[in-house]
């Protein structure tokens, strides 16, 4: 036992037998195991430039979050302005005018527009303002040519309507001491006016509620004189009495302060405030009712330029390839990431006309490699040829920041067709080491994750450029697709490396 | 010891030349070590190559309160040798299960030189010979043997058994010139 000893606890510089192989290539072979996974710190250094470049890239996802931040809080205060706005509009004119209506009484106040003639020159499709009715129809309305009609079938109105001043901008009435005399001799002389003398009017309302009831005269006259048949002033529709005419002005009186003609019949000093709240109205959607509340009209959305036909949300892609599937859900680290496909990008899309749509993402991406070889090296150790160990550098899998322009064209409302560009900042890769000994196979594998910072990061283009054509079917706010994938330029700096690779993506939208 | 402190230190930077410093200063030994357990060079290389990436891997945790440097070298190596062994597991299993107390006492090395001591070993088939070297050179006991190599304590008997009565040929061959 005691001689057993001396074989143990042996010393570094102690006496051994010449090593059958030489320190130097021995050596050799340790520099190379060493350079592949553990690279010096100095040759590891990062270029001056590439800090700068990850910065660029890490900045294209915030500032699509960005954007999409300011969109949803620009869309959130567009509708509470609307909304308010909508609310504000309906305390201030609703209870007078249902009130109002209830009674029967007639608005003497001059506040709120309840003239019966002012309303009778639009037709009475106009003036219920049925749904399906916009703006412009409206607007379209020339109320000259209606007076200029009455004009030429109405002789007996040829004085007062020549004291009615109507301006080219609308139906403005300007004041006229003709036509107040005239109007004052009319209501001091009709049964029934003493209350409207008593009620303290300005004189433009005097002059207002003048002209209405002159108009109103003009059209008995013209249907007792002329035909049974009563025709409405814009001689659009025919009543037989003119009871039934105010009749269907009083049941759409709900939307006639919504009439933007009506905005212009009004006294010259109209109340500015309801002025502005009739204004606003203006883009509110004329689909309403006469039961409808005005709280409750549909808002038009108030589109604006920047953000009109925005779109954003979510997506997911998974690479499909043919090769190296053993390696799907190891990641660019080394390490198991099997829930990397399920890490999101984001999107943002803007649609164009004629069914087209513009699309930019940007997402965590990683590509395979096919084990497209980077590089390889072979050493000597004996003379023998038996002796030749040949160590080879495969490209598993990049991984990296990646971003996109896509162009997608509906085919059928489902349907679309894609084609897009994408650029991948390569910040990870996963390579393979293998050592073969010649004769004697395989004797070392191993899988090597590497930071773009590592020396064999040399071997790697800083990015690469790819594009895709792709096909997408939409599910709702979900589409489903395909693509594939074909590398522009090498992954690989020295290598011809261009593996195409199949994707199917799912894309989520949000807004 | 203070030029071996100071290139463990660059070794710990990861720094090539410190590391190749310790490698040359260390590979007659660990040369040595590992042809214990194999006789193909390419596989002395590999298990020395191997034990050494561990070693520049892990330099950091190395405490030389627990012990000298060397030795911890020398065992990160000489554990790299096993995990070949392991790894190359014999298509046949042998178990002896004779009492072999009396006849491992015995050493049939005795105090023989390294060079006869490695032409006996080449007698030996790879496991027997790696069981022999953990025994009589290494120090290792039967059930260290049994649980580093992963193989039953009969198996180990059955191996030593094997070795002396190769090596009894070959040392007697050796005494007879």
């Amino acid at each position: 036992m005691k001689d057993k000893k001396k074989h143990i606890n042996q010393k570094p510089d102690g006496k051994y037998p010449e090593p059958g192989v030489p320190a130097d290539g021995a050596w050799a072979d340790m520099k190379a195991m060493l350079d592949l996974q553990m690279p010096e710190t100095e040759q590891a250094a990062p270029e001056g430039t590439k800090p700068s470049v990850l910065k660029l890239w890490m900045a294209i996802p915030l500032i699509i979050i960005g954007i999409m931040l300011c969109f949803l809080y620009f869309n959130k205060n567009e509708k509470a302005n609307l909304s308010r706005e909508t609310k504000e509009t309906s305390k201030q004119t609703r209870p007078s005018l249902i009130d109002k209506r209830e009674s029967g009484k007639t608005d003497l106040s001059g506040k709120y527009p309840s003239n019966r003639s002012a309303l009778s020159h639009l037709p009475n499709s106009e003036s219920s303002m049925g749904s399906g009715k916009n703006v412009d129809s409206i607007l379209s309305i020339n109320p000259e040519k209606f007076i200029g009609s009455k004009k030429t079938s109405m002789s007996s109105r040829a004085e007062n309507v020549s004291n009615i001043e109507i301006s080219k901008n609308g139906y403005e009435l300007k004041r006229n001491s003709k036509l107040k005399k005239n109007f004052k001799e009319r209501i001091t002389s009709s049964p029934g006016r003493a209350q409207r003398n008593e009620n303290p009017l300005s004189e433009n309302h005097d002059n207002l509620q003048a002209g209405i009831q002159n108009y109103n005269s003009e059209k008995k006259s013209f249907s007792s004189g002329s035909t049974n048949r009563k025709l409405s002033p814009a001689g659009f529709s025919t009543l037989s009495d003119n009871n039934i005419t105010v009749q269907k002005i009083e049941a759409s009186r709900s939307a006639i302060f919504l009439s933007p003609n009506y905005l212009h019949i009004r006294p010259v000093h109209w109340n500015n405030n309801l002025n502005a709240t009739f204004i606003k109205l203006k883009i509110i959607d004329f689909g309403l009712n006469k039961t409808t509340s005005p709280s409750n009209f549909p808002v038009a959305r108030k589109e604006n330029s920047l953000f009109r036909n925005f779109h954003f949300g979510m997506h997911w892609s998974a690479l499909v390839t043919g090769k190296e599937n053993d390696h799907y859900f190891t990641g660019a680290n080394g390490k198991q990431q099997v829930y990397f496909p399920f890490i999101p990008g984001l999107w943002i899309s803007k649609s164009l006309k004629n069914n087209g749509e513009i699309l930019i993402k940007a997402s965590i991406n990683q590509y395979f490699g096919n084990n497209n070889r980077l590089d390889s090296s072979s050493i000597q150790l004996q003379d023998s040829a038996r002796n030749r160990i040949n160590t080879s550098l495969n490209l598993i899998k990049v991984s990296g920041i990646n971003a996109g322009l896509q162009y997608n064209q509906h085919l059928t409302k489902r349907w679309s067709l894609g084609l897009g560009a994408n650029v991948q900042y390569q910040q990870r890769a996963l390579l393979q080491s293998t050592t073969i000994r010649t004769g004697s196979g395989v004797i070392a594998d191993s899988l090597i994750g590497i930071k773009g910072t590592a020396n064999q990061f040399k071997y790697l283009n800083p990015y690469f450029i790819s594009v895709y054509p792709g096909l997408g079917y939409s599910l709702g706010d979900l589409k489903i697709g395909a693509a594939a994938i074909f590398p522009l330029t090498n992954m690989a700096r020295d290598k011809k490396s261009k593996p195409v690779s199949g994707q199917i993506f799912l894309r989520w939208k949000i807004k | 010891m203070e030029q071996l402190q100071e290139t463990i230190e660059g070794c710990k930077r990861n720094d090539r030349k410190s590391q190749k410093d310790l490698y040359y200063q260390f590979y007659p030994a660990l040369f040595n070590l590992c042809k214990k357990f194999f006789a193909d060079d390419h596989d002395i290389q590999t298990a020395l190559n191997n034990g050494m990436m561990k070693v520049f891997k892990n330099i950091s945790q190395f405490d030389s309160s627990k012990g000298s440097f060397f030795n911890w070298t020398y065992t990160v190596v000489r554990n790299s040798c096993l995990t070949i062994l392991r790894d190359r597991k014999p298509d046949t299993t042998v178990e002896f299960t004779e009492n072999l107390v009396e006849e491992t006492l015995y050493d049939p090395f005795g105090s023989s030189g390294w060079t006869d001591i490695f032409i006996s070993l080449d007698k030996l088939p790879p496991v027997t010979r790696a069981v022999c070297c953990l025994f009589y050179l290494e120090d290792f006991s039967i059930k260290e043997i049994e649980q580093e190599m992963g193989i039953k304590s009969g198996t180990v008997k059955w191996h030593l058994n094997e070795s002396r009565k190769r090596l009894k040929d070959v040392l007697a061959k050796n005494n007879d010139r």
